[in-house]
């Protein structure tokens, strides 16, 4: 059987050990990829992405943050030294252009429910307005179509949703503490029932959008 | 959603039911499909956020860490987050940037006057080389140098011998 013989180049070779070290939950590749994906991001996010500082870090946390689930799901990894993507094909281009392609698609989200950014006179309304937002593009990057997807899909609305509904579910399901606690530690909410009606909402308005994800996903 | 029956699955995922409790829960759980479906849906909300969460703390230490490295190893790093707050950082040693641009400013300036000053005077040396040169226009119009030369041997300037034109003088006169 004819075997397709492969020239990797050093970038190509480092890219491969960093995906397969954060695969292998190996702390030091894990930085390693970190301050890579940092040294470029920072290098270059102004000509992707019209933010201030402080949007571009939340941005930057994000797309790391799926990039790095994207890798753990498997989505992309490597495989006889190459970094191996969609349909299991070789990647197309440097893991740095993927990770940018997932900043740029986060940014472009962010922009829609952040509607004073994306105001027609700044930089990223006009190029929202010129390019308009690729849903199928952003959810086939962020989004598996096998048994992880609703998992994603969570996982991505999670990461947009209001800093209120963020901390009450985060002090709940991850800290683990009892809404007794959570409301003692929450000073503006007044009451046990009103914290619980909350948390509720916010549960509601996370299966709402996940839901409505899903379903787009499937039809398309 | 149901919302009593999420605060049932809240005490399933979060350990709060005792066996009995549970086997109960998970009894009614196998009756109904939209009970099943709302506690997978939870678990999946409870993973994601634990995945976010475990996810954002280690990164708040990578960022500590990437930070004080490009601080540490390049100094104010160009190209990097670090970079824009960098020199805002009072405790860290001033870059002297200005007397830099300012040394490089003037050497720029006395550069260029150089090369204008060669192009200017260069025309004059190249024009008094050639041969049909006659001095600067300012010499010529005064006649030359040659006036304040000495005569030469044959110039009639120095004639002693006179033409017998000269008038005696008597001391009448």
């Amino acid at each position: 059987m004819a075997k397709t013989i492969r020239f990797k180049t050093s970038i190509q070779e480092k890219e491969a050990r960093l995906v397969a070290g954060m695969a292998d939950k190996s702390q030091r590749m894990q930085y390693e990829l970190y301050a890579y994906c940092a040294d470029y991001f920072w290098s270059n996010y102004r000509g992707v992405l019209f933010a201030e500082k402080e949007v571009a870090k939340e941005i930057f946390q994000n797309a790391f943050i799926a990039f790095w689930e994207n890798i753990e799901r498997r989505r992309i990894y490597v495989e006889d030294g190459v970094v191996m993507g969609k349909d299991n094909k070789p990647l197309s281009g440097s893991i740095l252009t993927y990770f940018m392609s997932i900043a740029r698609n986060k940014y472009l989200e962010f922009g829609r429910e952040h509607p004073v950014y994306a105001d027609p006179e700044t930089q990223l309304g006009r190029l929202i307005k010129k390019e308009g937002i690729d849903a199928h593009a952003y959810t086939d990057m962020l989004y598996d179509s096998g048994e992880n997807m609703m998992l994603e899909i969570l996982a991505d609305v999670i990461s947009r949703m209001s800093k209120r509904c963020s901390e009450i579910l985060t002090k709940f399901y991850y800290e683990e503490k009892k809404l007794e606690v959570i409301l003692s530690e929450i000073p503006t909410i007044e009451s046990y029932d009103s914290l619980k009606t909350k948390k509720n909402k916010c549960m509601n308005a996370l299966r709402d959008s996940a839901r409505e994800i899903y379903k787009r996903k499937l039809n398309s | 959603m149901d919302e009593k029956f999420q605060d049932g699955i809240d005490d399933y995922l979060l350990n709060r039911m005792s066996e009995a409790e549970k086997s109960a829960f998970l009894h009614e759980v196998e009756q109904d499909d939209e009970k099943k479906k709302q506690l997978e849906f939870t678990k999946q909300v409870r993973d994601a956020i634990r995945s976010r969460e475990e996810k954002l703390q280690v990164l708040t230490r990578f960022q500590e860490d990437y930070d004080k490295e490009r601080n540490v190893g390049v100094g104010c790093a160009v190209g990097t987050e670090f970079t824009e707050s960098c020199h805002s950082d009072t405790t860290a040693t001033p870059v002297p940037v200005r007397s830099t641009k300012k040394m490089w400013f003037w050497i720029s300036g006395v550069a260029a006057l150089v090369v204008i000053g060669f192009f200017a005077v260069r025309p004059m040396w190249l024009h008094e080389s050639s041969s049909d040169y006659n001095g600067i226009p300012m010499e010529q119009m005064r006649g030359g140098d040659e006036v304040f030369t000495p005569a030469s041997a044959d110039s009639t300037d120095n004639d002693t011998v006179r033409m017998g034109i000269d008038k005696k003088e008597t001391p009448d006169e």
